[in-house]
């Protein structure tokens, strides 16, 4: 029975680890993304069919906006030394960046377009309306903190 | 021993399989420019869970020689189980507008079971299973699910009992909106403590999300009030039980047209009582459940007599159980990124269906820890964590 007690507890630890690692990296920006749905949805007044049709879209967008955002990145972050040696590098560099905001803008127009044919198109404006507002409470969020 | 080995050998293979061996892999290069972020494949997380639930010690009556013999009646039950999404297909309509989408799932699980009567040895039933769940979202209303959960049972160390059987669910469930859902389906099952075949009716009222109430029946009803973000409780009633199959050791079953080694044992609780569940994340969740067990039974059936017959066996014995508590309490771990599903009705149905039909035909409820909780403040310390949402011209 010890041994059985044992066994549990310690494949319990080695799960938590595991699961901690993956849990960290996330557990923030699951909030934010949590917050910013709650927060559309109060904003723009979405029938029954236009909820089931616009959200599993829109969830599609963000998460491909991810991606695009997560891959550059992985290449350029807070640990990046943005002082180029070499002009090669400085380019790469832009490159990169004028890469991302393409990505960003050519899946926001395909997602529009398609929210456009789900959703009247005073709805999709009030969409673009609730996601600055959202980005500004955000931004008094962090002057408060 | 042979169990311990076993449980081993499935906790590293799902670490491998979880890792898919990166500590084993050389070619992974900081300085490689074209390394890309893979998108999440799946809407569902790969989830292990680990049960524990156990009954009061119950005295047994004296109106016949086998409750004689037994004297007293209590059990507790173990059980380990993990689901992985192995297949996620999702299907477009022509212009893109609509999404439905195709899961297929392995299910299975261990669960071992101490059966503990006073006047006679103690026995060890274990269930295995290894199962396949389908789910078919059409992006609309409709979701169908399937499950075929064939599992092995036995009466440890008596290998002569290993008995082969098959539980299955078929389900179609309608989300009319994010209030209300109505489900029905069919269900083989042995959670009554014999071999039933059910219709299987349920609805919902309220969002899975915030205060619901859920009648399924044969599994269950459940009504759900979330406390704050992070904590769920429920007041519920559900069979918990099972059919198994037990070596004759102790000439429980005897007489004249009675000469095999081993019985089927049928049992099952209807448990009454008060749940809280506690999700930190969606990755973690755990619950602590007690209450009554408010109608209990067990059953002994012969097995020579049950060849005989094709549906719900004939008991030789059946002894209905005094009332007692229980206690129960699990954890729930969910890895791996998933696609999002925020206010997404369907999924948020679909994933309620893969939370609560529990493979083995255990009716273990995992709890909806990876549903989303409606959003509320977030406190923001560090400009990146937000750094994808604003733009230099926002901050003017």
């Amino acid at each position: 029975m010890k041994l059985y007690f044992k066994y549990i507890f310690s494949t319990l630890l080695m799960i938590l680890f595991i699961n901690g690692v993956y849990a960290q990296s996330d557990s923030k920006k699951d909030k934010i993304d949590a917050l910013r749905a709650t927060f559309i949805a109060k904003k723009v007044n979405f029938t029954t069919q236009e909820t089931q049709l616009f959200w599993p879209l829109y969830n599609e967008m963000n998460d491909k906006l991810d991606v695009v955002r997560k891959t550059f990145r992985l290449q350029y972050n807070t640990t990046t030394n943005f002082n180029f040696i070499t002009d090669k590098e400085a380019e790469t560099y832009l490159a990169a960046e004028l890469n991302l905001k393409q990505k960003e803008f050519e899946t926001y127009k395909e997602y529009y377009e398609k929210f456009r044919k789900i959703l009247p198109v005073k709805k999709v404006a009030a969409l673009r309306r609730a996601e600055e507002d959202f980005k500004r409470e955000i931004i008094k969020t962090i002057k408060e903190n | 021993m042979k169990q311990f080995q076993l449980h081993i050998i499935l906790l590293i293979s799902f670490v491998f399989f979880n890792t898919k061996l990166s500590a084993f892999n050389n070619n992974n290069n900081n300085n490689d420019t074209t390394k890309t972020v893979k998108p999440p494949r799946h809407y569902f997380n790969k989830t292990i869970y680990i049960d524990y639930y156990l009954t009061g010690k119950t005295k047994l009556d004296t109106t016949g020689p086998v409750s004689i013999k037994l004297k007293s009646y209590q059990i507790n039950q173990f059980v380990f189980g993990y689901n992985f999404p192995i297949i996620t297909k999702d299907i477009y309509n022509k212009d893109s507008t609509k999404i439905s989408n195709f899961h297929f799932l392995i299910a299975s699980n261990y669960s071992k079971l101490s059966l503990n009567f006073g006047g006679i040895s103690k026995h060890e039933l274990t269930k295995f299973s290894v199962g396949c769940r389908g789910i078919y979202n059409n992006g609309k209303k409709s979701i169908f699910f399937a499950e075929l959960s064939p599992f092995v049972t036995k009466d440890n160390g008596y290998s002569y009992t290993r008995t082969y059987r098959l539980s299955c669910t078929f389900l179609y469930n309608y989300a009319a909106n994010e209030y209300f859902s109505f489900r029905a389906g069919y269900t083989r099952s042995f959670l009554w403590g014999n071999r039933f075949q059910f219709p299987y009716i349920g609805i919902r009222v309220g969002k899975l999300d915030k205060t619901n109430l859920s009648v399924q029946f044969p599994r269950g009803m459940t009504f759900n009030v979330p406390v704050g973000q992070y904590v769920q409780t429920s007041i519920y009633t559900k069979p918990q039980g099972g059919l198994y199959t037990v070596a004759n050791t102790d000439s429980l079953l005897n007489g004249n047209n009675y000469n095999d080694n081993k019985f089927y044992f049928g049992r099952y609780e209807f448990l009454s009582g008060l749940r809280i569940d506690v999700m930190p994340s969606k990755f973690f969740n755990f619950y602590l459940s007690t209450g009554i067990t408010t109608k209990s039974n067990i059953s002994f059936y012969p097995t020579p007599k049950a060849k005989k017959t094709g549906n719900a066996y004939n008991d030789s014995y059946s002894k209905n159980i005094k009332r007692n508590i229980f206690v129960n309490v699990g954890f729930v771990f969910r890895f791996g990124k998933t696609k999002s599903i925020y206010n997404n009705i369907q999924m948020y149905d679909a994933l309620d269906i893969n939370n609560t039909v529990s493979p083995g035909d255990n009716n273990i409820n995992k709890g909806n820890g990876n549903i989303p909780r409606p959003g509320t403040k977030v406190k923001i310390n560090n400009t990146d964590e937000v750094l994808d949402l604003i733009e230099t011209q926002d901050l003017y």
